[in-house]
């Protein structure tokens, strides 16, 4: 009885199938995914797999397949919980290929046990199948599987087991069918979101035309670089159609400059956006048709997270045109969303980034805290037993939670039943699990305790995670980003290093993915804890961030993913290595002079991260370095030459001083050093306007001089020579530079008095620095030149005040 | 106390819904709840009044905990309660002369929240219920109830003929008023509406909806809806209205106090009548009603019966929900949402002193007829 009535009408012919995976194909939360499945994760004090199945319940599914790698026992418990279970969970597993594991118990469901999950009782909205495969690593693989044991039969949704969605996705779903009875090879729907001008993760669209004809079969276009903290995508769209025709994941590092689109995209659609400001919701609508697709073409699945379109001709599958033909759904389609009315357009959170992506985990439960996520909120008390109450300053409180006299909750705070809060403690922007204890004088901010968690006196927790069962000891102090697994104890005393990931079980020494030889060395070089570390009474062992050499992943991507991961924190050097390695090799070796866009300065983060902005610079100079050396090379004309680098200026936001910096040695390695004189003359009645351009001040041309002299070649007399020459002759060319010989160190106490011509105004408060590293001998000499050429000037200057 | 699996799985059903917002406005969910409670009552075996009481009790606490803020939901439990609680004591009286007038008081408090454990007490001692003023229809109908079930009771308590009574009292009593609600709050519009009135309101309210039509069949007058940012029902409102020929008028929430000076009544619905008298209704009614206050205007609420509550706010917000801060500040705007707290509460609370009338579907309409109002 009681079917759910107002599900039943969203979809009265067929049973709605979606299929949740459970697995990320990755091993970012490894300590903890160690222990306990990705899913079952806590999110404000709920395993995220409830907010995804409630995602569905809300959306009318009836069928749900659950496709486990790892810890399938776990998720299947917690679904059961009891062992009083009324509604079949089927369990299936592919290591034979058969369903080995049917339950179907049937039995009296009693109200008074007040059961964990309410999934499988005869009210649950949908039956919930449990699909275990041991060797799958990718989505494409889990479809395959499922397709095997032919379960889906209709249109079904696919999510992954960590979308936390208040969406309704009863419209997609029906402008998904509409689009599929008008195009039979419509098959598939991605729910994408966009993000606004402000988002973090935006940058421009922009839309190309049919590009002329190219010789070559691919087009290379030039893409935004994209300063979201993790990976993005860029997503080509057809502009009339929404049709995605090419999907490319981006990481962070190494920066992409360039998509490579097949030129048959172009020829079939007139319009085409590229568009980098679309969020992925790891949401999918696929037909039926989905499933015979990839069992056929195993190429579909073009990476291991995402079921995306393959670009380029499939051969097995000429006649669908993409092996999988997405749609790109935008949430503000006209027809998708109902004017003013928010049940459509709401706000999907993506998924929930454990990995820290484009929204940091940690400050995922602190929007659903801030109740984005509205209704599921921890006061709608999803699971049963929970009993939080919703009061000021979105402070979640459930009942039974002991609060001592002193301690201050801050803004969104989560605290479950049980916890005990002493005397002073401060706690902010955090959640708290059950049963925790926090002691006398703890600081916590943005950090999450689970159940259990003992955190001594005068701790602080900051922006860490700490698992079930820890146990911080007196005054210990754990940093930003750390991550503590399950029953770690730590202290008393110690503070960890930042981004410190901490299990009880040892760092297995392979990949995990390759084999199951992590659990052998339990009892092996039992040296014990690190004492050191983690204090006298600590027991667990650091993990530390492995590299793969083979992976052609690079280690930042890793790093930007840590938790409550921040940009400063990644190290200059290694910064530095890998973007040259990764990029200067390619100059602008094809035609087009193109632009390349680049986010990385106009964000609108205000400080920019010292290392950042040293990167920035050294790309912006390189960028300046290429269009100098090849606008010398080939002739360019100085106006040509001088709008190049003043666009590239504007795109990078760079400064002039990283212009002069780069033009001026670059000028000075086209002078002969055998005859500077005429040489330097050559060249600086070619290009002298050009250095005029990016020189406006008296204080600009004493940084010119000043990279003359540190950067410039070196001759037998330390370069003296250039300096002169260009003093010389960079006086014919602007009169002003007259002054800046006044830097020099010699007449550095009288300059200011001397010169008092309008051209001498020379500030110096810069420090007489010129000649000062240049050998001694040398300096002396080039001090007497340098005199020399000061009195010639000053009787220049003389001789112009005269006329 | 275990509750049939059907019943089971469609409370279960509810209470989700309930808590995924699935089912908003309080008519709906009064409705639903009015349903399952009737469902409880027929399918429950009982063998003693006391044990149908807890049954019912029972459900009516996991309904309410699903959803508090919804007070119709406890309204309709209550209702429920009292329902059964009368006609125990009907029964009883009917076969015990005797009673004991001293426990008039306490049947109050079992108004006023379940919370007190008395149901095994009922049975044992009866109470006098056919007070003083009870001369309303349900009296009425009550006593007739009384001599059927009390043939049932001296035919040897047979549960069986009991539960059909409870279930179709259930249904009288409780469906059939709120099938008629509308009606009969809008029945009487003509009296509180008059020709070439300037009425505002805000939200979108069916009582009111109702209520303003109704009077648009006789009467012409202009409204001015106020448009409910940020929801906006006052769009959606003002297009009904505007469609049944009431010359309508949206105007900004800011617009509110600007044209008050202008409007000679303000209609509010209501989402929950306090003990106090207090609202809670749709946000930005407070604002309408300080603003009707501050110009004298007439303030004038019409709510339905099952809305009144007995909870008393001593906590304004408490009865106050905070949904999404989407429609404030929009989750896009990246980083700044991070810097900022949006609160987003649904409801207002209005303090009782800037009501000036209720409009029920009930009591002046009960007792007299609306063709004999003036004499």
């Amino acid at each position: 009885m009681a079917p759910p009535k107002k599900k039943s009408d969203i979809d009265t012919e067929q049973v709605l199938q979606a299929v949740i995976l459970t697995d990320s194909f990755n091993e970012r939360f490894m300590p903890l995914t160690l222990e306990k499945p990705r899913c079952l994760l806590p999110l404000c004090n709920a395993p995220l797999l409830n907010y995804t199945l409630e995602f569905l319940a809300v959306s009318g599914i009836q069928e749900v397949f659950i496709f486990c790698t790892a810890h399938a026992d776990q998720i299947r418990q917690y679904l059961e919980y009891v062992s009083l279970l009324a509604a079949p969970i089927k369990t299936y597993n592919s290591s034979n290929c058969s369903i080995i594991n049917s339950i179907f118990i049937a039995s009296p469901h009693s109200l008074s046990l007040g059961s964990d999950s309410k999934w499988h009782k005869p009210h649950s909205p949908f039956t919930i199948h449990i699909v275990t495969a041991s060797e799958c690593n990718s989505v494409g693989d889990a479809l395959r599987e499922l397709d095997a044991h032919q379960l889906i039969t209709t249109d079904f949704i696919l999510v992954n087991g960590d979308v936390v969605s208040n969406m309704r996705i009863d419209k997609v779903l029906e402008a998904h069918r509409a689009r599929k009875k008008a195009d039979k090879n419509s098959i598939m729907t991605m729910v994408l979101k966009e993000a606004s001008a402000f988002h973090p993760s935006r940058s421009n669209p922009f839309l190309i035309s049919p590009p002329s004809p190219n010789p070559h079969h691919m087009h290379t276009l030039p893409c935004c670089t994209h300063r979201a903290k993790g990976e993005s995508s860029i997503f080509v769209l057809d502009a009339s159609t929404n049709e995605c025709v090419h999907y490319e994941a981006l990481y962070a590092y190494p920066r992409k400059r360039r998509v490579t689109v097949n030129q048959e995209v172009f020829e079939k659609h007139p319009e085409v956006e590229f568009r980098n400001d679309l969020i992925d919701t790891f949401i999918d609508i696929c037909s039926v048709e989905v499933r015979g697709v990839i069992s056929l073409v195993d190429v579909c699945a073009h990476d291991a997270h995402r079921l995306v379109p393959r670009a380029g001709p499939c051969p097995v599958h000429r006649k669908l045109r993409l092996p999988v033909d997405a749609q790109g759904f935008r949430a503000w389609d006209p027809h998708l969303r109902p004017a003013r009315q928010d049940h459509l357009h709401a706000h999907h959170l993506g998924r929930v980034r454990w990995e820290g992506q484009e929204r940091t985990d940690l400050r995922l439960h602190q929007d659903v805290l801030s109740r984005w996520t509205f209704p599921m909120v921890p006061d709608s008390n999803l699971q049963e037993d929970d009993t939080y109450e919703h009061l000021h300053g979105g402070i979640y409180k459930e009942q039974n939670v002991v609060l001592s006299r002193s301690c201050v909750l801050g803004d969104h705070v989560q605290i479950g039943t049980g916890t005990r809060v002493g005397e002073n403690v401060r706690i902010s922007n955090s959640v708290i699990g059950r049963r925790c204890v926090i002691g006398a004088g703890a600081v916590i901010e943005g950090a999450y305790l689970w159940n259990d968690v003992v955190v001594g006196e005068e701790c602080s927790v900051i922006g860490s995670i700490l698992a079930d069962g820890v146990k911080l000891e007196k005054r210990v102090h754990v940093p930003r980003g750390c991550l503590i697994s399950f029953n770690v104890v730590l202290g008393p005393q110690i503070t960890l290093p930042r981004y410190s990931k901490i299990s009880l079980r040892r760092q297995p020494k392979e990949d995990i993915f390759g084999d199951e030889a992590e659990e052998e060395e339990e009892d092996e070089e039992e040296e014990g804890h690190d004492k050191a570390a983690l204090g006298a009474n600590g027991q667990g062992y650091f993990w530390v961030e492995r590299i793969d050499e083979d992976d052609e992943e690079d280690p930042r991507n890793k790093k930007v993913t840590w938790l409550a991961y921040d940009p400063a924190d990644i190290p200059a050097h290694d910064t530095d290595d890998a973007e040259s390695a990764s990029e200067v090799g390619e100059p602008s070796d094809d035609e087009g002079e193109e632009l390349v866009f680049n986010d990385d300065f106009g964000d609108g983060d205000g400080v920019m991260p010292s290392s950042a902005a040293a990167r920035a610079a050294e790309d912006f100079k390189r960028e300046v370095r290429a269009t100098v050396d090849r606008a010398l090379a080939e002739n360019h004309s100085v106006e040509s030459a001088a709008l190049e680098l003043h666009t590239l200026r504007m795109a990078f936001n760079g400064n002039y001083e990283n212009v002069r910096e780069v033009v001026v040695p670059v000028l000075m390695e086209k002078v002969d050093p055998a005859k500077v004189n005429s040489s330097m003359k050559g060249v600086i009645a070619r290009w002298g306007q050009l250095l005029k351009k990016v020189m406006y001040s008296l204080e600009d041309q004493v940084h010119a001089l000043f990279v003359l002299q540190v950067r410039g070649p070196v001759g037998r007399d330390g370069g003296f020579v250039y300096l002169v020459n260009w003093l010389r002759l960079t006086i014919h060319l602007q009169r002003a530079s007259a002054s800046v010989i006044a830097r020099n160190p010699t007449r550095q106490s009288c300059s200011p008095a001397r010169y008092n011509s309008s051209t001498t105004r020379t500030s110096s408060r810069r420090t007489p620095f010129l000649l000062g590293t240049r050998p001694s001998g040398l300096r002396a000499w080039a001090m007497r030149r340098a005199t020399k050429f000061v009195d010639w000037l000053q009787e220049a200057d003389e001789e112009d005040d005269d006329e | 106390m275990t509750v049939p699996k059907n019943l089971d799985a469609q409370i279960e059903n509810f209470i989700s819904r309930l808590k995924r917002r699935q089912i908003i406005g309080s008519y709906e969910v009064a409705k639903e709840t009015a349903q399952i409670l009737r469902q409880a009552v027929s399918t429950t075996r009982w063998s003693q009044a006391s044990t149908l009481l807890s049954v019912i009790k029972d459900v009516g606490r996991r309904l309410v905990a699903a959803q508090p803020r919804e007070q119709a939901v406890g309204n309709i439990v209550r209702r429920v309660l009292k329902i059964i609680r009368e006609t125990i004591r009907e029964t009883d009286l009917s076969e015990d002369v005797e009673y004991a007038p001293a426990a008039a008081e306490e049947d109050s408090n079992d108004e006023f929240g379940f919370d007190e454990d008395d149901a095994e007490v009922i049975p044992a001692v009866p109470k006098e219920t056919r007070d003083n003023n009870g001369d309303n229809d349900e009296t009425t109908r009550r006593r007739q109830l009384t001599e059927s079930s009390s043939v049932f009771n001296l035919l040897g308590d047979q549960s069986a003929a009991t539960e059909v009574d409870y279930t179709k009292l259930i249904q009288e009593e409780i469906m059939s008023d709120l099938e008629v609600i509308y009606k009969g709050i809008s029945d009487q519009a003509l009296d509180h509406i008059h020709s070439n009135e300037v009425i505002m309101t805000i939200g979108k309210s069916r009582t009111v909806e109702a209520f303003l039509k109704k009077a648009a069949h006789k009467r012409k007058f202009q409204v001015f809806v106020a448009e409910t940012s940020p929801t906006y029902q006052g769009h959606g409102m003002a297009a009904s209205l505007a469609s049944a020929g009431i010359d309508t008028t949206v105007i900004t929430d800011s617009a509110i106090y600007a044209i008050m000076a202008r409007v000679n009544k303000v209609i509010l619905g209501a989402h929950a009548v306090l003990a106090n008298g207090g609202l809670v209704a749709v946000g930005g009614t407070q604002m309408v009603a300080a603003a009707a206050k501050h110009h004298a205007t007439p303030v004038l609420v019409c709510t339905a019966l099952y809305k009144l509550s007995p909870l008393y706010p001593y906590d304004e917000d408490y009865f106050n929900v905070c949904v999404a801060p989407d429609p404030v500040l929009a989750f896009d705007e990246g980083n700044l949402i991070d810097k900022v707290m949006v609160t987003n509460t649904y409801y207002d609370y209005v303090a009782p002193d800037m009501v000036n009338l209720f409009v029920h579907n009930l009591l002046i309409n009960d007792n007299y007829d609306p063709e004999d109002a003036v004499l």
